[in-house]
């Protein structure tokens, strides 16, 4: 996925911190992705993630001297302003915004609904299983939701998770537990729902 | 191996993830042998899967190139307006320079300790001498010394300080504060409190404003090293004390005089702990 690097990351947040624009460039194309990605994951919004991509590279502009590579990789310092950012704008707006992939998904118009207490087999019934195992993680409480995006998702070890989160690897691996089986009930819960329903005829024909 | 066992290795199972080969080898025959975990497993495979799927159609998203352009631009700005931090420049080190200043003001302190004592070796063998106030035009051009023990001493760092002063504070406190608290360094025309002072001489300064009877000395940092610039409100209390508390803080005492009683003004910080005193008379 990440093609060779020649310059490492530290070694570029050194070029950047003295001024050198290049390097900043180089940086920020090379860990943008990843960044944007996990805001995009745990918010579901796509205004949310690029709002969180720009501020958490705007900190590292500022306080790249915070940075400690002893602590864990410039990656993982990254996602973890990144985390901090995006918890912060979750708990701030309450809100979660379904992204789709296409123009026929119905859910693109429709406001921002919180999706927890609701009926997520109305909204989730209605998308393709990729949409329906994205909104299941939406769904997940945040503390649960992040280790899923950082593992899962991301590829991450758990002790780079760890390192993310704050947390230990330990609790990590068992909040990864934890949560995959709240996702496999939710899915077969999804699973069975749609068994029981009568096809729509007009599906057929689509 | 269990089914409590097999639950805790389930999700390395299904991530396929880098597990123990013999961990693996026993979940996967328990899997075999128990429907149940058989299911478990089969939902967990599924839903990797799904996960998977999820991860590879975002895959290509990232931020929009305008991102980038507005973070060249407050790239360029901060570095337009800072100069481009070295790794050991002080303010990437902000400890280096709380050494110094700490290095800085314990400089101070001994010299005046040392000039302290020397007082207090004359005090009683030659006139004391008359207790001169700062006048505000005079205490801007000799506060140079102390301000190096206080790199942060401005005057819009202190103003908060002195909007915290007790209303029946002279009037040229104000300026005294403002040219810096902690005192000044002997070489520079010392001040000395003198309570037997019956000076006559126009040479001392008088406190100027509604209690021009007063003459006091400047205010001493109670605490070593305090930097009293930093303190973003304060209040002054008019205490009396015994005039042997002249000699804690350095000051020559006329011992003929010990059993009688001094004012003194104390700051005391948002902690309610005192942080300066000066001596009144």
């Amino acid at each position: 996925m990440t093609l060779p690097q020649t310059t490492s990351d530290d070694d570029l947040l050194r070029q950047m911190i003295a001024g050198d624009e290049d390097a900043f460039t180089e940086l920020y194309r090379r860990r943008q992705g990843g960044v944007y990605r996990f805001a995009l994951h745990m918010s579901g919004s796509e205004a949310i993630a690029e709002d969180v991509t720009q501020e958490v590279f705007i900190v590292l502009m500022r306080e790249a001297h915070n940075y400690d590579s002893q602590r864990g990789s410039l990656a993982a310092y990254l996602y973890g302003i990144s985390r901090n950012h995006v918890l912060r704008r979750l708990e701030r707006d309450r809100l979660f915004v379904p992204f789709a992939d296409g123009p026929q998904d119905e859910e693109q118009s429709t406001p921002a609904t919180l999706i927890a207490q609701g009926d997520p087999l109305g909204d989730l019934t209605r998308n393709e299983m990729i949409e329906a195992v994205r909104g299941a993680v939406l769904a997940l409480p945040a503390h649960y939701r992040e280790v899923v995006v950082l593992c899962d998702l991301h590829e991450m070890s758990y002790a780079e998770a760890a390192s993310v989160v704050g947390c230990a690897v330990g609790t990590v691996r068992s909040r990864l537990h934890r949560a995959r089986a709240m996702l496999v009930e939710k899915l077969r819960a999804i699973d069975e729902g749609k068994t029981a329903r009568t096809v729509n005829p007009a599906r057929c024909f689509a | 191996m269990n089914c409590q066992l097999f639950e805790t290795v389930i999700g390395d199972l299904a991530r396929a993830a880098v597990m123990d080969a013999q961990s693996r080898d026993d979940a996967m025959a328990h899997s075999e042998a128990c429907e149940r975990c058989a299911l478990r497993l089969r939902d967990e495979q599924m839903l990797t899967a799904g996960l998977r799927r999820v991860a590879a159609s975002a895959e290509m998203k990232e931020a929009p190139a305008r991102i980038e352009t507005a973070l060249h631009a407050a790239f360029r700005e901060q570095r337009s307006h800072r100069p481009a931090p070295a790794i050991n420049r002080p303010h990437t080190q902000p400890h280096t320079r709380s050494l110094k200043g700490w290095a800085v003001a314990a400089a101070v302190i001994l010299i005046l300790l040392v000039l302290a004592a020397l007082r207090l070796d004359h005090a009683s063998s030659r006139p004391v001498e008359s207790a001169r106030d700062v006048k505000p035009e005079q205490a801007a051009p000799k506060q140079t010394a102390p301000k190096e023990a206080a790199p942060k001493q401005t005057a819009p760092a202190v103003a908060p300080l002195v909007a915290g002063f007790s209303a029946n504070t002279p009037s040229n406190i104000r300026e005294q504060q403002a040219a810096g608290v902690i005192r000044k360094r002997p070489s520079q025309a010392p001040h000395r409190y003198t309570p037997n002072s019956k000076d006559g001489s126009g040479s001392n300064p008088q406190v100027s404003g509604p209690e021009a009877t007063e003459i006091a000395t400047e205010f001493i940092p109670i605490v070593h090293g305090d930097n009293l610039d930093s303190m973003e409100s304060a209040q002054i209390v008019r205490v009396e004390l015994p005039r042997s508390a002249l000699i804690s803080f350095g000051l020559p005492m006329n011992m003929e005089r010990a059993d009688e009683r001094i004012k003194a003004d104390v700051v005391l910080g948002n902690d309610g702990l005192a942080r300066a005193i000066r001596f009144v008379r």
